[in-house]
């Protein structure tokens, strides 16, 4: 891996989509809660969860380096390892500070505390596992989807239930996203002997689940539109973003479903899908506001 | 082996340690800034600043003195004085009052109140040159008394002392020309008064069963009295003449529950930043407005001679058929070093129909509209459609016509029907009803404390004063979170949860968090979010602040601030915290309790603190050197010494010289051998010395 890798590794947009999730998960769940505590947590939150997301992408790079047949992979691992640790310590110490000076309910420094061990497992027996790789995968969905949950704990310990559709839709997505990463890159992992679900399941069967995937997006996408099931403020503002995300992913799905070994479309079916992500953002965003 | 071990180990320690940590956390305890110390060389009164009549002499004397005075002025509501007397009047002084009757611009019954009385003075006096009193006539003949009559008109006529002006001034026009046609109603003079009558006996019934929703306002008090007595003094039905009168002792008796050292220092429904913010000894605040008055009825405060031409205070001065009952002003005497005094006045708008009220018919909105309520989820279409109906203009009945195109777009917008959303935006719609007050006052020779408990908390406001701790005239502190839709400085922001007991408050601000639409409406009507503290170092003999507490004293008079949050100075007068939130404390003390400022400021300073921040609002503990342990949380009851305090609701009048029921029509008012009963059911008006 050289440094454009490196730095491409990072995915350091996921950092930002994390600070943005926290901050969707802290709008969806203010009600009931002073503007004060909003704000602050919106101040504390976002930056938090920006580290959080940051260390766990070290962590999904520090498993793909791995992989990497470079002599120097440990002394580099070893950095990322110290970096990742030091910016999860910040965020964690960030958060219980936050949470004591104002009072908070403890919840969210639990679940940041679940996610550091869930760094530190992937770290310390994750780098020894032959399908690192999937894990990886998993980290980097999970590091920033799991902000909406973040946000929302720390308004509150009884989380909307609608936090949950939207996270699992994020990270199935994101999830999805990848897959089709990896399908178009099946072979140069192959010849790597890199482990990704494409080599196990082949293309054809990776796409499948992909195409899957996208569908349980758009199940979840469409279920606060069943009346009384989410409490959304603006019906209008979730509908018309959700829609047309509705509409990309469908055509992601078509695409995905109609194109067999040739790679015409992984282009175009990565660009919908991250439409799709943004607009999805726009419209929880918009729909609370 | 020993190396998996040792991975294993230190797994379960990360693990450990990880989650270990969320349990163990506790609170961070604040620092203590330095003391700094403010004195001032002020003299014990004010004496200098006003050539002062004291109230030493009684009610007939200082009606006189009144008279006198007022008989100089050349203000517009003078000129009945000079009538009165049978002096010449100064015609110019109708002028603007008479340009703004025939424009029918807003507050133009202010000045109706004031021709009217001038004619029916006139009547007997005959001052008035014909050709004046004929154009004095006309505009009386031409005026728009209600909104129900047609004709374009920028008069709000619905607020609760509009509404009883313009009842007064069509009960009164009508009896005046019973026979001539009112140019815009077409009806003749008879069939207004038949109209009016009832209104009137509606509004006085609600206000002597549900008190005055504008409670204890400093402004619009001076319109309620003078309304009420034009009717004690010129009403032909002698039942409503009657019930207007009791409604002036009623005020009477709320002047002597809440006038300190010369000011009425207490809370208010509605108000304005001059009449509560001085910044130095030549820039007071302005005395209430019908402060002329109570010193007349009650000879609290003092008289101002170049005042001569108070609306309620000429209106009294120049009733020959009023006279405040003894008893009045032997209550505002005796409660001088010590009063405790708690009323109720209006109600909440959701238990309309317990009290017979209901959300959809022109009279319903008449009892709504007075509290301001037009964009509640329960009034708004009613209010609407009422408006459409007479073409009323939105701007005066809501305040703004962008604000109705505003809920309209974001009706549509949230897919909600206009109550649905008016209800999610309760904090600004409900917020500036004047809902049910349950106001408390708390008096000793050295210091006043009173407050609106636990009132609308969190919600944006219009003109409310929440609270007031007064050490004398001008010293006195109030604190108000920046906002409110009349768009006042000092006054009218988001309300507090407010909680007193004797000599100790409670304030915390907060507020539920809002669509992001509605704070962006905040923003661009430009609320800060800061915490204002009205605290004039220049009234104060001295003043210290150290770490999170203020001090002040005054003539023995000791007042202590904890603030929450850092506050820093703007102004000589003006602390602020930065922020939507924060938690103050206030404890009253003198020189009695203390021995000397320093002990009182020690002993303040020794007490415990805690303030814990909650998903909204805080947990208060507070030790009190005079009241032990006080507890109060954003919700649940306040305890002081473990005994919860009583925060309402309470009844219609509570203190030591009478108990009424809230909704209730009879009031007794007893103190030594004296005894005044007010029965509104049978308008009658007993006073006994037995």
């Amino acid at each position: 891996m050289n440094r454009k890798d490196y730095i491409y590794g990072m995915k350091i947009f996921n950092w930002i989509k994390g600070g943005v999730l926290a901050f969707i998960g802290t709008l969806i769940s203010r009600w009931g809660i002073g503007v004060g505590r909003f704000n602050i947590n919106i101040y504390f939150g976002i930056p938090i969860y920006f580290l959080i997301s940051c260390s766990g992408m070290l962590v999904a790079l520090i498993l793909k380096i791995e992989e990497s047949p470079n002599e120097r992979k440990a002394l580099k691992s070893k950095k990322l390892e110290i970096s990742s640790a030091v910016i999860y310590v910040i965020a964690f110490i960030t958060s219980i500070v936050h949470t004591i000076y104002y009072n908070l309910e403890v919840l969210n420094v639990f679940l940041l505390a679940i996610i550091g061990v869930v760094w530190f497992l992937s770290v310390f027996y994750g780098r020894s596992w032959n399908r690192k790789t999937l894990l990886a995968n998993i980290l980097i969905s999970l590091s920033f989807s799991f902000g909406i949950i973040y946000g929302a704990a720390i308004n509150s310990s009884i989380i909307p239930f609608s936090i949950f559709i939207f996270f699992g839709a994020i990270f199935l997505l994101q999830f999805s996203k990848d897959l089709i990463n990896e399908s178009k890159n099946k072979e140069k992992y192959t010849r790597a002997g890199v482990f990704s679900l494409a080599t196990i399941l082949g293309v054809e069967r990776t796409r499948k689940v992909s195409f899957i995937l996208d569908l349980v997006v758009v199940l979840l996408l469409i279920l606060p539109f069943i009346p009384d099931f989410v409490y959304l403020l603006s019906i209008l503002f979730y509908m018309i973003p959700v829609i047309i995300t509705v509409i990309l992913l469908g055509i992601a799905m078509f695409l995905t479903y109609k194109m067999k070994a040739e790679k015409t479309y992984y282009r175009t079916i990565k660009i919908l899908l991250r439409i799709g992500m943004f607009l999805i953002f726009t419209g929880l965003i918009l729909a609370y506001f | 082996m020993k190396t998996i071990i040792k991975k294993h180990i230190t797994t379960v320690l990360v693990i450990s340690v990880l989650l270990v940590i969320p349990s163990i956390i506790g609170v961070i305890p604040n620092s203590n800034e330095a003391r700094r110390r403010w004195v001032n060389d002020l003299p014990s009164s004010y004496e200098h600043l006003n050539d002062i009549v004291n109230a030493t002499i009684g009610y007939e004397g200082r009606k006189n003195i009144y008279l006198h005075d007022s008989n100089l002025s050349n203000g517009f509501y003078a000129q009945s004085t000079r009538v009165y007397l049978n002096t010449s009047v100064n015609e110019d002084s109708f002028t603007g009052s008479l340009n703004k009757i025939n424009n029918r611009q807003d507050t133009a019954d202010f000045g109706m109140a004031g021709i009217l009385r001038t004619m029916y003075l006139d009547n007997v006096t005959e001052v008035l040159d014909p050709t004046f009193k004929l154009q004095l006539k006309n505009a009386i003949l031409n005026f728009k008394y209600w909104f129900t009559e047609p004709g374009p008109s920028d008069m709000i006529m619905w607020t609760e002392n509009h509404m009883i002006l313009f009842h007064s001034c069509e009960l009164l026009a009508g009896q005046l020309y019973p026979n001539e046609t009112f140019i815009n109603s077409g009806m003749n003079g008879t069939q207004h008064v038949n109209r009016v009558l009832p209104l009137i006996n509606r509004w006085i019934e609600w206000r002597s069963r549900y008190g005055f929703s504008e409670w204890h306002s400093d402004i619009y008090y001076e319109e309620d009295l003078m309304a009420l007595l034009n009717l004690v003094e010129f009403a032909k039905d002698n039942d409503t003449a009657t019930k207007a009168a009791m409604l002036v002792d009623l005020f009477a008796f709320d002047f002597a529950n809440n006038y300190f050292k010369g000011a009425y220092a207490t809370t208010n429904g509605r108000t304005e930043d001059n009449k509560k913010v001085g910044t130095s000894l030549t820039d007071l605040p302005s005395r209430a407005s019908f402060a002329e008055a109570a010193w007349i009825l009650l000879g609290v405060g003092y008289h101002d001679p170049n005042a001569g031409s108070s609306m309620s205070a000429v209106a009294l001065s120049t009733s020959d058929k009023y006279l405040p009952p003894p008893i009045l002003e032997a209550i505002a005497n005796v409660t001088l070093d010590y009063n405790e005094h708690k009323d109720r006045n209006s109600i909440n708008i959701a238990d309309g129909p317990s009290y017979g009220f209901g959300y959809e018919s022109e009279d319903d909105m008449m009892f709504w509209w007075p509290m301001s309520a037009v964009f509640t989820g329960e009034t708004i279409e009613p209010s609407l459609n009422l408006t459409e109906y007479y073409n009323l203009g939105y701007d005066t009945v809501f305040n703004d016509e962008m604000l109705v195109d505003l809920i309209k777009v974001a009706a549509d917008i949230y897919g909600m029907s206009l109550p649905e959303l008016c209800t999610f935006l309760k904090e600004a719609t409900e917020g500036v009803v004047l809902e049910e007050v349950n106001t408390y006052t708390y008096r000793t020779p050295y210091y006043q404390l009173s407050g609106a408990q636990d009132h609308q908390k969190g919600m944006g406001g219009y003109q409310e004063y929440i609270w007031q701790a007064s050490l004398d005239e001008y010293a006195y502190i109030f604190t108000n979170s920046q906002g409110g839709f009349r768009m006042e400085d000092y006054v009218g922001g988001f309300n507090p949860r407010a909680t007193f007991y004797e000599n100790v408050g409670v304030i915390q601000y907060d507020r539920l968090s809002q669509s992001l639409i509605l704070e962006l409406v905040y923003l661009l009507l430009e609320f800060e979010p800061v915490i204002q503290t009205y605290f004039p170092r220049w009234a104060f003999d001295e003043v210290i602040q150290q770490g999170k507490w203020i001090f002040g004293s005054r003539s023995g008079g000791y007042v202590a601030l904890y603030s929450d949050e850092p506050t820093y100075w703007e102004t000589d007068y003006e602390l602020r915290s930065a922020g939507k939130t924060n938690a103050f404390i206030v404890e009253l003390g003198s020189v009695d309790d203390y021995g000397t400022f320093e002990n009182f400021t020690s002993s303040l300073l020794a007490t415990q603190v805690s303030v814990q921040h909650l998903a909204v609002g805080y947990n208060i503990e507070y030790v009190s050197p005079t009241q032990g342990l006080v507890k109060v949380a954003w919700n649940g009851p306040m305890t002081v010494a473990g005994v919860p305090v009583d925060l309402g609701s309470y009844a219609k009048f509570d203190n030591d010289f009478c108990h009424q029921e809230f909704n209730t029509l009879r009031t007794t008012i007893e103190y030594l051998n004296m005894k005044l009963v007010l029965d509104f059911e049978n308008a009658t008006r007993t006073y006994t010395e037995i």
